[in-house]
């Protein structure tokens, strides 16, 4: 995948993850290796919403991969995840 | 409630019905100053002066008989945190401490007997009469090394039996084995020998279940570890029930606290955590003195049982029982949780409290999420997600729906009818099932109000208000567990789902109605 697709979706899901994170209330930063759901800043009922996004946006069926949360762990396993996807 | 069924809002996170983050793991971010609120338990993981300190020897000491002192004063009310100290010294063999955990696992697992419900095993024995062919040292040993031979193989060799289509699915194989292995265990094909033998097995296995199934989906990662580290955590020092409190090593190393700075944060926060088990502890045996000796209130168990024997209390008996049951049950999940989480992270992993602020929840979902938070795990990992990923993906409601169903209601009740197996042997396989009668509408009502609370929260307005956006939906919550707690106690299999609801008609005062 190219670089520019790369850095897109990085940065939809970077936006995404902001919104959801300020609705919890939590304000700090967030690079793109901050662990998310391991350092506790979303709860694994979270996912349901990110799965659910990515499944809409990037046309990913997650019953294909062998899923665990660990693969939305961060910004950058989000995007390896939709940039991995067969085409 | 039951042990093993069941997470500070602003108006727009309560809007999306999401647990709120749980910051009690994070690290101090640099430069950070503690907050100057006044705390009953100071905050001294987010001092950075006491972080360092924690880092060198001294502080290394400190903490130790920090974790002794706490030990003392939680055995002074009958909790045993004793292996408080010997989870500090874990966290500092380094690059050793893998090993050392799981030494100390199987210590403790050899002094508690393996967890194998020996008895069990001895009473099918003697029903079958053929006690005195069967030496139950030799089965109970012979056992052993099969179940522990058994698990090796399948970790090691995991990663190649799972390509294989049939193997995809490790927890729903795991269950649909040892429920087979139980209806086998009672057909009369088995009788004799045959029944003691797949019974010892059943007994050896069901202690371990839940974290092979943990295990088996972390041995299918990528990333592959020996399967004695695996091994190591099943049933981890720190303590553990049926549900595994850090799920497996795969889960577990992601909140391994790997510098000296995390390791200090950790301990620290695991030293806070046992003062707070230990302040909750004092409350749960105040409340109790209070409530049941000074003011002779009875237990809810009992309520229910004189109402049965047709010398009921007064109602308002009945209620403040059940209302001082809900309180002693969350206070002792919380000491209970407590005290295992506080050990993990003197341990050196950070994990999520496993009971954190529950009074909080303002929907029957976050309650659910917030009570006990690694059975919750447990059921989305492993009935949730394998539903939420497959079934009803184009139908987004229905899917939640659906989903959350297959866990607090499937899930939940498959859960504990595993761990309650005994009862099949006791009493035979149909009064077994039929006498998880009131557990299964239990189960049913738990999954349909914490489905539709799921669904709810992503349509809802957000309320204002102090009244209607906090006190009233907490009190719903509240009330809703109390009520349902009718048909979950007391724990058997003797009184059916029909008793059970005219004690609640009773309590709702429309008894006489029928």
């Amino acid at each position: 995948m190219d670089m520019t697709v790369d850095t897109k979706i990085r940065s939809q899901m970077r936006n995404y993850v902001i919104q959801r994170l300020r609705m919890k209330g939590d304000g700090a930063p967030l690079g793109d290796d901050d662990l998310l759901f391991t350092s506790g800043r979303l709860d694994s009922l979270d996912a349901i919403e990110i799965i659910m996004t990515i499944e809409t946006d990037y046309g990913m069926n997650f019953s294909e991969i062998d899923f665990d949360l660990t693969r939305l762990d961060s910004i950058t396993a989000i995007a390896d995840l939709i940039d991995r996807q067969p085409s | 409630m039951s042990v093993d069924s069941h997470v500070v809002e602003s108006g727009r996170t309560r809007a999306y019905g999401l647990p709120a983050s749980r910051p009690d793991i994070s690290l101090p971010s640099p430069g950070s100053k503690p907050k100057s609120a006044w705390r009953l338990i100071p905050a001294i993981d987010q001092h950075p002066g006491c972080v360092a300190y924690v880092q060198r020897l001294p502080g290394r000491l400190l903490v130790f008989w920090a974790a002794i002192v706490l030990a003392a004063l939680l055995n002074w009310l009958g909790i045993n945190f004793f292996i408080a100290p010997l989870a500090v010294a874990c966290a500092y063999m380094e690059q050793h401490r893998r090993i050392v955990m799981s030494l100390a696992t199987w210590l403790l697992l050899y002094q508690s007997g393996f967890l194998v419900d020996v008895g069990l095993v001895e009473r099918v024995a003697a029903q079958e009469g053929v006690a005195n062919q069967i030496s139950q040292g030799l089965l109970y040993t012979g056992m052993l090394a099969l179940v522990f031979s058994l698990f090796s193989c399948l970790l090691i060799f995991w990663h190649r039996i799972v390509a294989i289509p049939a193997f995809r699915r490790p927890t729903l194989g795991l269950i649909v084995l040892f429920l087979g292995l139980v209806l086998v265990a009672e057909s009369p094909v088995a009788a004799g020998v045959p029944r003691v033998l797949l019974w010892s097995f059943l007994m050896t296995l069901l202690p371990y279940l839940w974290f092979l199934a943990y295990a088996l989906a972390g041995a299918g990662n990528r990333e592959r570890l020996p399967f004695w580290q695996h091994l190591g955590v099943f049933h981890p020092f720190w303590g553990s029930t049926l549900t595994p409190f850090g799920k497996g090593i795969a889960y577990l190393q992601k909140f391994d606290a790997k510098t000296p700075e995390e390791l200090a944060v950790t301990q620290l926060k695991g030293l806070k955590l046992a003062a707070w088990t230990f302040l909750l502890a004092s409350s749960l045996s105040g409340f109790n003195s209070l409530i049941h000796r000074y003011l002779g209130l009875p237990s809810f168990d009992d309520t229910f049982l004189h109402y049965l024997a047709g010398t009921a209390y007064p109602h308002y008996i009945c209620w403040a029982s059940l209302l001082a049951n809900f309180v002693e049950d969350v206070l002792y999940m919380s000491v209970f949780g407590g005290t295992i989480i506080a050990a993990a992270r003197l341990a050196g992993f950070r994990l999520l409290r496993n009971t954190w602020r529950p009074l909080e929840a303002t929907t029957l979902a976050e309650f659910w999420n917030r009570y006990y938070f690694y059975y919750k795990e447990l059921l989305v990992d492993h009935f949730f997600y394998p539903a939420f990923l497959r079934y009803f993906r184009n139908h987004r409601r229905l899917r939640i729906f659906f989903a959350t169903f297959s866990a607090a209601c499937v899930g939940n009740l498959i859960f504990h009818f595993i761990r309650d197996i005994h009862f099949v042997a006791d009493m035979g396989l149909w009064n077994a099932v039929v006498g998880a009668q009131s557990h299964a509408f239990y189960t049913f009502v738990l999954a349909i109000g914490v489905a539709l609370s799921q669904m709810r929260v992503g349509t809802r307005k957000v309320s204002k208000g102090w009244l209607r956006g906090r006190l009233l939906p907490c009190l719903w919550v509240v009330g809703f567990f109390c009520v349902l707690h009718v048909f979950d106690a007391p724990l058997d299999r003797e009184h059916s789902i029909w008793q059970r609801g005219q004690f609640l008609l009773y309590l709702l005062g429309t008894d006489t109605w029928i």
